[in-house]
């Protein structure tokens, strides 16, 4: 079983939903992103992404930009990815780690040495914001052939017909996008719970129709949003807030509170109204 | 076509003279390797949508006919098709302008911008969005938005606002709102991100109008479409006004709608040399231009696989061209299936060729032409033509939005040359 499901196994038959914590690699530095990767890990993330710094990141708002841009200026070079990949598997052994990027680098390096790279470096999932299944074709057969998980995304716009007609034949998890956005948009429910409903639905839909775990991205920042927004989910993936951090200390902290928020809610929490 | 493979080394047919396909794009919306949608799934049913309006459309006589009706009595077509009697004098061959700079609004980007907006319209959208680099898409856009009764938001990079500083105050004047682009590089590239980004976060109220053939399927065809009256009336009027078919096309190459519109009608007609013009800014060789078929690598850039300027590892390069509407790192999908299939061909020209093309118009025809235009117009002399030979040149734009930059330039390269420093490259 790949690394993916074997976390999504555990975490399910114990109630918990995974945390996937996001950085941007080589942000500001090679070796505090490394670092800050590490912190993550420790403070109880389950899993991580990997993003690839990008000059041209359509799907990201303005905390990602910017940690993209950070990264560049600092020098970065796809071979930081590589060796972050290497040192957290080899720190971190049974946890999962997706790279993100955007398709353009990984045309640039060609599909197949990087999936191969990838690989062997230790990565176990794939994320392309900018690929959508109609144009995936070769690097999902690279991907299956090498036992990476490519992720598809599913968005609040996508009609149910449209997932299913992209979503069988992948494994891993499905990329739930909460809000029409860009990363970090505020997901405003407007207090009539209507947000809260379609999101719900949008997850019960993309894991019916899939077969895989459904995990929630794009806006959830706090334990509050977790608890609101989540509750359909396999787990959250949570990047500008944790790109936003300022230290490490902080960081650990944005982790662990999140962390806490996956859990199983306990008999005293809803006595405390901590959920609706 | 063999004697100018030495100007566009890159350029030379990988393919055999007849591989080229004017059916395309296909289903998915490539052409060959080109195009396709490569854009965040939030996009994907809308681009799904537009597709399926603009198919009914084309097939909806009332469509056509508002559409038309609109291009004949607001846009003021069809423009003329001008002999620059003085140029072809100079040059030895003749020279037929196609007077885009005579559209209302002083360029092509009318013919799209409309196009788009009656689609927004008849898809119920209430608001358009786009991207702007000289200001003239930007303008067509929002003059579209204001007869048409659409809320408008233009995206226009920062630095582009100063150097059009003109342009955004017209928008203003039509109604819309100018968002200010910080991120990258602040030019046409960014402000393209951010239409992009504003497109997904508002797709279901919102029809992003884009501006060239660039983009993610259905856009590259879409514009083209809509830009092809160009090439259609200049066709006509040339075997009207010749009896035959012009020897060569010239238009210059941004993202290339107003090349796409000039070539496309005449794509069947092999013995018509298609050639487009990118900008070449301070030269290929300083790395600072704009010629993304001439010196790039085909690459992924909104939304679409062509040709782009990028560094090794897939990282997107500033484009640098002293014409803002040329000043894009990428090129619509369907140029490069032309390049790479050797049905047209593609060249670059300098800031210095364009400005002295520029003055050449001016003095010669007394036509002021865009900074855009002035790079089709900069590639004439390079041109061997027999005595009688005939060229049709896109004059895409009108200049006036340009004449604060050239004086500019023009003052720089007075005071060069009056101290004798060396450095002018004169065509």
């Amino acid at each position: 079983m790949s690394r993916v499901a074997s976390l999504f196994a555990m975490l399910g038959s114990r109630g918990e939903k995974a945390l996937i914590g996001y950085l941007t690699v080589g942000d500001p530095d090679r070796d505090e992103s490394l670092a800050r990767c590490r912190e993550v890990l420790r403070a109880g993330a389950d899993a991580l992404e990997l993003g690839v710094p990008y000059s041209d990141p359509l799907a990201d708002g303005p905390v990602i930009q910017a940690a993209g841009q950070r990264a560049l200026a600092a020098g970065f070079r796809l071979e930081w990815l590589w060796s972050t990949v290497e040192t957290l598997r080899s720190e971190f052994p049974g946890v999962p780690l997706a790279v993100m990027t955007y398709v353009n680098p990984v045309l640039q390096f060609g599909l197949d040495r990087f999936v191969q790279r990838a690989r062997d470096n230790g990565a176990d999932a794939l994320i392309l914001p900018d690929l959508p299944p109609e144009e995936s074709t070769p690097v999902r057969s690279l991907c299956q052939a090498a036992g990476l998980d490519l992720i598809p995304f599913v968005a609040p716009t996508t009609p149910l017909e449209r997932m299913q007609a992209i979503l069988p034949g992948h494994t891993g998890f499905v990329y739930c996008v909460s809000v029409t956005g860009v990363t970090g948009t505020r997901i405003d429910g407007g207090g009539e719970g209507k947000t809260e409903i379609e999101i719900a639905r949008l997850l019960c839909t993309a894991r019916a129709t899939s077969g895989l775990p459904a995990c929630l991205g794009f806006g959830i920042a706090t334990p509050g949003d977790v608890r609101r927004l989540a509750g359909e989910a396999d787990g959250v993936i949570v990047g500008s807030a944790l790109v936003r951090a300022r230290t490490r200390p902080e960081l650990a902290r944005r982790v662990a509170d999140l962390k806490a928020a996956t859990l199983p809610v306990r008999a005293e929490g809803r006595a405390d109204g901590m959920v609706k | 076509m063999d004697q100018e493979t030495d100007r566009h080394p890159r350029g030379t047919p990988a393919l055999a003279a007849k591989a080229w396909d004017k059916g395309l794009p296909d289903s998915r919306g490539h052409f060959g390797p080109f195009g396709g949608r490569f854009v965040p799934e939030t996009l994907i049913p809308a681009l799904d949508e537009l597709s399926a309006a603009y198919a009914e459309a084309r097939r909806d006589p009332e469509f056509i006919s508002t559409y038309e009706s609109l291009l004949r009595e607001y846009v003021g077509r069809p423009t003329p098709l001008t002999l620059a009697a003085n140029l072809s004098a100079r040059f030895g061959f003749n020279i037929y302008l196609k007077r885009e700079d005579l559209c209302h609004t002083g360029a092509h980007k009318i013919n799209n911008a409309l196009g788009q907006a009656l689609l927004a319209k008849r898809l119920g959208k209430r608001r358009v969005i786009a991207e702007t680099g000289a200001g003239q898409h930007g303008v067509a856009t929002a003059t579209a938005a204001a007869l048409l009764g659409l809320a408008c938001d233009i995206f226009m990079g920062e630095e582009d606002m100063a150097r059009q500083r003109l342009n955004v105050f017209r928008m203003e004047l039509l109604g819309a709102r100018v968002i200010p682009v910080t991120s990258g590089t602040r030019t046409l590239k960014d402000a393209t991100n951010e239409a992009i980004r504003e497109w997904v976060t508002t797709v279901r109220d919102t029809h992003y109008v884009i501006g060239s053939v660039v983009g993610p399927d259905p856009y590259p065809r879409l514009v083209r479409d809509f830009q092809s009256v160009i090439g259609r009336e200049a066709r006509e009027q040339i075997l009207r006004l010749t009896g035959r078919l012009p020897d060569v096309c010239l238009a210059c190459v941004g993202g290339g709608s107003n090349s796409m519109g000039l070539f496309y009608p005449f794509l069947d007609d092999e013995e018509v040399r298609l050639i487009g013009v990118e900008a070449a800014g301070k030269g290929i060789h300083t790395g600072e231009h704009a010629a993304s078929l001439t010196a790039g690598r085909p690459g992924v850039l909104h939304g679409a696989y062509s040709y782009l300027l990028q560094t090794e590892e897939g990282q997107v390069v500033p484009a640098y061209s002293i014409s803002a509407g040329l000043d894009y790192p990428g090129v619509g999908p369907e140029h490069a299936y032309l390049r790479e299939t050797g049905r047209a061909e593609y060249v670059a020209v300098t800031d210095d060729e364009a400005v002295a093309a520029v003055e050449l118009l001016c003095r010669t025809e007394g036509i002021l032409p865009a900074l855009e235009s002035a790079h089709a117009l900069a590639y004439l002399p390079h041109l061997q033509l027999p005595a009688g030979g005939i060229v049709v040149v896109s004059l895409s734009g009108r200049g006036d939005k340009d004449v604060e930059i050239l004086q500019r330039y023009l003052a720089g390269r007075d005071r060069v040359q009056a101290t004798g420093e060396p450095g002018r490259n004169k065509a």
